[in-house]
C-alpha cells in the first residue's frame, strides 16, 4: 500500500467519525508515524473547512457524505414521521410517493391554523440551490391567484437538509383519473381542459412556467356539482433544477425521476432554453391522453430504452394521431369508449381531423409552430365546441421535410453530422445510410455475400450489412436529406464546410476502408452524388471514378454495382458536356444489366433514359424520342398505376423532346401536366422536381403562345428554386432562362434581357465560364441585346464566347468562324466597319477551310463581307464575292432557292452601284440578273463556267 | 490494452477534437452567461455530446471511460481557456478580490468565478496530485469535470463505490489545501 493509499484510508475513516473521537482513531491508525498523523490532521483540517468547496459536482451532492456507509443510507435514517416537525409545520399523514420525494398532509399553526401539503424532496438534491432557486421564484408564485392554480405557500429544508414546499392542500384526483371515473364526455374533458390551460396561462403571464404538467400534477374535485381543477407544483420543477439529462433517463442506478412521457423535446435535449411553449407540449400531451386513453409515446417503451434512446424518440419519433392511436387500441377501445360515453367508431370518428390537428400542433417538436400561449391551445378548442374553424392546420408533407431539415439543422450542423458519421464507425455508418438510401444494395450485398471469395470482406460486409438493420439517426437523415433534397438545402448553404468533409471523407475511405472496397466503392459514389448537387462536377467525376475502379476491384459478382457505378460515371461526364463519353457509359451500364439479368428493372430503365438524355442534348430528336418512349412505356408498367417518380421523370423528359425536338406542343403539354400532378402528390409543394416541372410546361406554353399562362409557372417555378437551391445556382439559372424566353416572346425584352444577364452572372459563378451552359446562356443573351439594338452588349457576350471558342475548339473550326460571325454582325451595326470587314474575312477563311463548296455559311459571309465593302464605298471588291456566291448557288447541294437569293442580290447591288457610278452599264447588268433570278434552274455539273 | 480498448482509444482520440468543438460550443452558452438561472450542468454537456456524436448504441461503461476521459479533459481546456480569455479581458491586476474563494461546488460554479486566477490556481493543483494520486485526480477528472456520478464513475474506472469515494474525500481534501495554499502565498 503506497503512502498515499495509506492516508486516504485513514482520512476516510477519520472524516466520517465525530470530532471528538478522531483523535483518537488517528492514534490508534497512525501509531508511531509522527509524519503520518501530521499529514492526515492537516487533510482533515482542510476537509472541515472545504464547505462547499467540490460539494457539488453533479447534483448527488449527498453522496460525497456517504462516504463509508453501503449500509444504512443517509435516506433511511432521516425517513420522516408522522407527528414529526417540518418547520413549523407538523407532519399529519403521508399522502402520496413520487419521482421527487413524499407528500404529507401537514399542519400550520403560525399564524393561521390550516391544513396544508408538504411535499419533501428527496436526498440527491443540493438544498442549498434548490431553496437559493425557489427563493428566486417565489414573489413571482406569491403574486399568482387564480382559482385552478394551488399556490406554493412556503419552502425551507429539514434538519437532515432536505428542501421541502409546502403547498395549499388540494383534494382531488389526478384528471385522467377523475375523467375516467366519472366517465366524462369528450366535450366535458375539452371544458375540463380549458381549465386547466387557462390556470397555465395566468401561471404564464406572471413569468412562471410549469416545466412538468402531467395529469398527476392536476388535481380535479367536484364543487358544486361541476368538476374543478387545480394545478399543482408550480415552481417546483424549476426549483428542484431538473437536471434531466442524467436523473430522468438513467434508469438502472436510480428510480426514474421526471415523466418523459411528458417531457417536451427541448427538455429532452437538456437545452437550457424553455418557454411556456414547453408546457404547451405538456398540455398537448396530456390532452391527447384525455382523448384517447394512453400518452403518445408508450411510458413502458420509454423506460425501458436504452440509454439516451430516450431522448431521441421524445425529439424525432412522430407519435400517431390521437384519432390513429384511436383505432389502433383494439383490445382498450371498447372500455376506452365507455369513459367517453361514446362508442369506439363514433370516438375515433369525432376525434379525427380537427382534434387531431390541435393536438399535434400543441405537440409539435419544433416550438415555432406550437401554439405560441396555452391560451392560444384553450381558444382553439373552443372554437372546436363552438364549430367554428379551428387555427391548427394539417401538416402537409413538404413541411414534414422542411420541418425534419430544421428539426436537425438547429441542433448540430448537419456538417458535423456527415463528419461524425463518417468518422465514427465508418463501416457500420456507411452501409447505416447506404441501407436507407438503396435498400437494394443490402440485396445485392446478400447474394455477393453467397458468392464471394473472400471470408474476410464477406465477414466484414456481413457486419456492416447488419449494422445497417439498425439505421442511426445520422445515418437516417443524411438519406433523407441526401434522397431529395439538395444538401445546400439542408445545409442551410454552407458548402465550404461540406465541401472540406467531402475531401476528408475521401481521404479516409482511402485509408481506412482499404480492404473492403465495395463499400468504399459505395460512399465514394454517394460523395460523387454530393459533389455533383453541389455542382463540383470535377470532384463528381473523380469520385465517380474511383468508386467505379474500387467496385470493379472487388471481388465476387457485382455485376448490377459495376453497372450504377457505370452509369454515375456518365452523369458525371454529362455534366460536364462530355456527351460522347457519357453516352458510352450508360450504354455499357444498360448492357452490364442485361448481361446480369436485370434488363428490365428499374435500373436498366434509367439507364436507357439516359442514353435518351444525351441523344438529346446531341439533337438527335428520333433516336431520342425511340429511347424516351420505351422507357415511359416501361416505367408505366412498372409504376402499376401509382405515383412513381421516375414515371414522373420520363413523362417530362419525353414532353420535353416533343416541345423542344418536334414541336409537338400540345401531347408535351398533356403529359408535362401529368407528370406536375404526380410530382405534387408525392413530393409535397416544394421540390425540386415539382419546381423543374413548373418550368417546362411554362416552356411549353410560351411556345404555344400562351404568355400569361407560361409567366405564371415561370415565376412560380424560380421561386421555388430560390428557395430550393438559392439565388446563384445553376438550376435557378435554368428557371430564369426559361422565364426570360418567355418574356421575350410576349414582348418584354428589356426584362428578358436583365433576367439573362443575371443567367450569365451564375452560371459564371457555378458552372464556370468554360461551360456549355454558360455559353448557351451568353448566346442567348447576346441574341436579345442584338434584337434590342444594344449592340455593344451582344458584342461583349459575343467576344467571351470566342474567347472560349478559340481555346476549345482546333482551329480550323467552322464553330468558331461561326461565332466570328456573330461578333462581326455587332461590329458592323455600331458602325466600325473597318473591324467587321477583318471578322468577316477571317470568318470566311475559316468556313472555306472547313466548310464543304457551296455551303451556306460560306455564301452567309461572302454576303456579309460584301456588304460590308458596300458600305465603305468598296463595290469593286464586293462584286466577285457575290459573283462567287451565285456560282456556288448552282451547284447540286444548294437548295434552288438560295440561287434565286444569290441572283437577286447581284441585281439589287448593280442597281445601287449604277446610282453611284451612273454610266458604267451596272444597270444593264442588273437587269440581267434580276431575269436571271426569275428563271433559275438549278445547274447541273456541266453548266458550270469555269472558275 | 487490447485491442478492443485500443480501438476505442483510437475512436476516442478521433472524437476529441469533435467532442472539443462541441463542448466548446455548449459551454459557451452556459459558461459566459450572466442569467441568473443558468443551470449548466457538465454532465448534462458531455451527455449531450456524447449522444450527438456517438448515437445511442448500447456501449459496455468500461468503453466509455475513454469518452469520458476525453470529454473531461475537453472541459478542463475550455475553462483554461475561458481562464486566460477573462484574465486578458481584464485590464491592470486582479487586486481587491472577493473574499470567497474556492468556494466552487461544482464545474459551472468554477467557470462562473469572477476570478479567473481561480480556475488556473485549481487546475495547477489538480495537476500536483496528478503526481500525489494518480488515482484520485482520475476520479476528480470524471466526476467534476465530467459530471459523473459515483456510481459511474466507479463503473467506468473499474473499482468499487468505496473507492470511489474514499479518492474523492481525499481528492477534495488535498485540493482544498492546496488551492487555500497558493492562495495564501499570492
Amino acid at each position: 500500500m503506497s503512502k498515499s493509499e495509506q492516508v486516504q484510508n485513514i482520512l476516510a475513516g477519520a472524516s466520517v467519525l465525530p470530532p471528538d473521537q478522531r483523535a483518537a482513531y488517528l492514534d490508534a491508525a497512525c501509531g508511531k508515524d509522527v509524519a503520518l498523523r501530521a499529514e492526515v490532521a492537516s487533510l482533515l483540517r482542510s476537509l472541515d473547512e472545504a464547505g462547499s468547496f467540490l460539494s457539488a459536482p453533479t447534483a448527488d451532492a449527498s453522496e460525497a457524505r456517504t462516504a463509508n456507509s453501503s449500509a444504512a443510507t443517509v435516506d433511511e435514517l432521516s425517513r420522516e414521521h408522522a407527528g414529526q416537525m417540518i418547520g413549523r409545520y407538523k407532519l399529519l399523514q403521508p399522502i402520496g410517493e413520487g419521482g421527487f420525494g413524499s407528500v404529507w398532509m401537514a399542519e400550520q399553526r403560525e399564524p393561521v391554523k390550516r391544513l396544508v401539503a408538504l411535499k419533501i424532496i428527496k436526498l440527491g438534491m443540493d438544498t442549498r440551490q434548490v431553496v437559493a432557486r425557489f427563493e428566486q421564484e417565489r414573489q413571482a408564485l406569491a403574486m399568482m391567484d387564480h382559482p385552478n392554480i394551488a399556490r406554493v405557500l412556503d419552502a425551507g429544508a429539514t434538519e437532515v437538509g432536505r428542501p421541502y414546499f409546502v403547498m395549499d392542500l388540494v383534494k382531488g384526483d389526478p384528471i385522467a383519473t377523475y375523467c375516467d371515473k366519472n366517465n366524462l364526455s369528450i366535450e366535458d374533458r375539452l371544458n375540463l381542459f380549458r381549465q386547466v390551460c387557462e390556470a397555465v396561462q395566468h401561471a404564464h403571464t406572471k413569468g412562471i412556467i410549469h416545466r412538468d404538467i402531467k395529469p398527476s400534477n392536476v388535481l380535479v374535485s367536484t364543487q358544486d356539482g361541476k368538476p374543478s381543477a387545480k394545478v399543482i407544483d408550480f415552481g417546483i420543477a424549476k426549483a428542484t433544477q431538473n437536471n434531466l439529462t442524467d436523473k430522468t433517463f438513467y434508469t438502472e442506478y436510480q428510480q426514474l425521476i421526471g415523466t418523459p412521457e411528458y417531457m417536451s423535446p427541448e427538455q429532452a435535449e437538456g437545452s437550457l432554453d424553455i418557454d411556456t411553449r414547453t408546457d404547451v407540449y405538456s398540455l398537448g400531451v396530456m390532452l391527447y391522453q384525455l382523448l384517447t386513453g394512453s400518452t403518445p409515446f408508450d411510458g413502458k417503451e420509454l423506460r425501458s430504452a436504452a440509454y439516451g434512446e430516450i431522448q431521441r424518440i421524445i425529439r424525432e419519433v412522430d407519435p400517431p394521431k390521437p384519432s390513429t392511436r384511436i383505432s389502433e387500441s383494439a383490445d382498450t377501445i371498447a372500455s376506452v369508449a365507455a369513459k367517453r360515453q361514446t362508442e369506439p367508431k363514433r370516438l375515433g370518428a369525432f376525434v379525427r381531423g380537427e382534434l387531431d390537428w390541435i393536438v399535434m400542433k400543441a405537440m409539435e417538436k419544433d416550438r415555432s409552430r406550437r401554439y405560441e400561449t396555452a391560451n392560444g391551445l384553450a381558444m382553439d378548442i373552443q372554437r372546436f365546441l363552438s364549430g367554428e374553424a379551428v387555427v391548427a392546420a394539417p401538416v402537409s408533407r413538404a413541411y414534414q421535410l422542411r420541418k425534419f431539415i430544421r428539426r436537425n439543422k438547429g441542433t448540430v450542423t448537419a456538417a458535423v453530422l456527415i463528419a461524425t458519421a463518417i468518422l465514427v464507425g465508418a463501416a457500420a455508418s456507411t452501409a447505416g445510410f447506404i441501407h436507407a438510401r438503396r435498400q437494394r444494395d443490402v440485396a445485392i450485398a446478400a447474394e455477393t455475400r453467397a458468392r464471394s471469395e473472400s471470408e474476410r470482406a464477406t465477414t466484414a460486409e456481413a457486419k456492416a450489412v447488419a449494422e445497417a438493420q439498425s439505421a442511426t439517426t445520422i445515418s437516417d437523415f443524411l438519406a433523407s436529406m441526401l434522397g431529395g433534397v439538395g444538401p445546400e438545402v439542408a445545409l442551410g448553404r454552407d458548402t465550404a464546410l461540406l465541401r472540406s468533409i467531402l475531401e476528408k471523407t475521401e481521404d479516409r475511405v482511402g485509408k481506412e476502408l482499404a480492404d473492403q472496397p465495395l463499400v468504399a466503392g459505395r460512399m465514394l459514389r454517394i460523395v460523387a452524388d454530393v459533389y455533383n448537387q453541389l455542382a463540383a462536377i470535377d470532384k463528381a467525376d473523380a469520385n465517380a471514378r474511383r468508386a467505379l475502379e474500387l467496385i470493379k476491384s472487388a471481388p465476387g459478382d457485382n455485376r448490377v454495382e459495376i453497372a450504377r457505378a457505370t452509369h454515375d460515371l456518365g452523369t458525371a461526364l454529362e455534366s460536364q458536356g462530355k456527351y460522347t463519353e457519357a453516352k458510352a457509359k450508360f450504354e455499357e451500364a444498360f448492357d452490364l444489366y442485361v448481361a446480369a439479368g436485370a434488363g428490365e428493372s428499374g435500373n436498366a430503365v434509367s439507364a436507357l433514359s439516359a442514353i435518351g438524355g444525351v441523344l438529346f442534348r446531341t439533337r438527335n430528336f428520333s433516336g431520342a424520342e425511340t429511347s424516351f418512349r420505351k422507357v415511359l412505356d416501361a416505367r408505366r408498367r412498372l409504376a402499376n398505376n401509382e405515383d412513381s417518380a421516375n414515371l414522373a421523370s420520363s413523362l417530362d423528359r419525353l414532353a420535353v423532346l416533343l416541345s423542344y425536338g418536334k414541336n409537338e406542343y400540345a401531347e408535351s403539354e398533356t403529359l408535362q401536366r401529368e407528370a406536375l400532378a404526380m410530382r405534387r402528390r408525392l413530393y409535397g409543394e416544394l421540390h425540386p422536381e415539382v419546381a423543374l416541372g413548373l418550368s417546362n410546361l411554362a416552356a411549353n406554353l410560351g411556345s404555344q403562345g400562351r404568355f400569361d399562362d407560361a409567366i405564371e409557372f415561370n415565376k412560380q417555378s424560380i421561386d421555388q428554386h430560390r428557395k430550393l437551391f438559392g439565388e446563384r445556382h445553376p438550376r435557378t439559372a435554368q428557371a430564369m432562362a426559361s422565364y426570360a424566353k418567355n418574356l421575350d416572346r410576349s414582348g418584354r425584352p428589356a426584362e428578358a434581357i436583365a433576367m439573362r444577364r443575371l443567367v450569365v452572372e451564375i452560371n459564371i459563378e457555378s458552372v464556370g465560364a468554360g461551360h456549355r451552359e454558360t455559353l448557351d446562356s451568353r448566346f442567348n443573351l447576346g441574341w436579345a441585346m442584338d434584337a434590342a439594338k444594344d449592340y455593344a452588349g451582344a458584342e461583349e457576350q459575343y467576344r467571351a464566347m470566342l474567347e472560349w471558342a478559340r481555346i476549345n475548339y482546333k482551329s480550323p473550326d467552322h464553330r468558331t468562324a461561326g461565332v466570328i460571325m456573330l461578333v462581326a454582325a455587332t461590329v458592323n451595326n455600331q458602325g466600325r466597319h473597318a473591324d467587321a470587314e477583318a471578322l468577316y474575312r477571317e470568318a470566311l477563311e475559316l468556313f472555306i477551310l472547313t466548310r464543304p463548296t457551296g455551303h451556306s455559311s460560306i455564301a452567309e459571309a461572302r454576303n456579309a463581307l460584301a456588304d460590308c465593302l458596300v458600305t465603305q464605298n468598296r463595290p469593286a471588291e464586293a462584286e466577285p464575292l457575290l459573283l462567287a456566291v451565285e456560282r456556288d448557288s448552282r451547284l447540286e447541294n444548294v437548295p434552288p432557292p438560295d440561287r434565286a437569293a444569290a441572283a437577286t442580290r447581284l441585281a439589287s447591288f448593280y442597281t445601287d452601284w449604277d446610282k453611284a457610278e451612273p454610266a458604267r452599264g451596272y444597270d444593264a447588268k442588273a437587269t440581267e440578273w434580276k431575269m436571271k433570278s426569275e428563271t433559275t434552274q438549278p445547274a447541273t455539273k456541266d453548266q458550270i463556267p469555269g472558275k | 490494452m487490447n485491442a478492443a480498448a485500443s480501438g476505442d482509444k483510437a475512436a476516442a482520440d478521433r472524437l476529441l477534437p469533435l467532442v472539443y468543438e462541441q463542448l466548446r460550443k455548449a459551454a459557451q452558452l452556459g459558461l459566459v452567461g450572466e442569467r441568473a438561472d443558468h443551470t449548466l450542468s457538465a454532465t448534462a454537456l458531455v451527455h449531450e455530446a456524447y449522444l450527438k456524436l456517438v448515437g445511442s448504441r448500447e456501449i459496455p461503461w468500461a468503453n466509455r471511460a475513454h469518452f469520458y476521459a476525453a470529454a473531461a479533459e475537453a472541459m478542463r481546456q475550455i475553462l483554461l481557456d475561458h481562464a486566460k480569455a477573462r484574465a486578458r479581458d481584464k485590464r491592470g491586476g486582479t487586486q481587491g478580490q472577493p473574499m470567497a474563494w474556492a468556494n466552487f461546488a461544482s464545474v459551472a460554479d468554477l467557470a462562473a468565478t469572477e476570478d479567473s486566477q481561480e480556475i488556473v490556481s485549481f487546475d495547477s493543483a489538480l495537476r500536483r496530485l496528478e503526481d500525489e494520486s494518480a488515482d484520485a485526480a482520475r476520479v476528480v477528472q470524471f466526476r467534476f469535470y465530467a459530471g459523473l456520478s459515483v456510481e459511474q464513475t466507479a463503473l467506468t474506472m473499474g473499482v468499487s463505490d468505496r473507492t470511489v469515494n474514499r479518492l474523492w474525500t481525499f481528492a477534495r481534501a488535498w485540493l482544498h489545501r492546496a488551492v487555500r495554499e497558493r492562495e495564501q502565498k499570492d
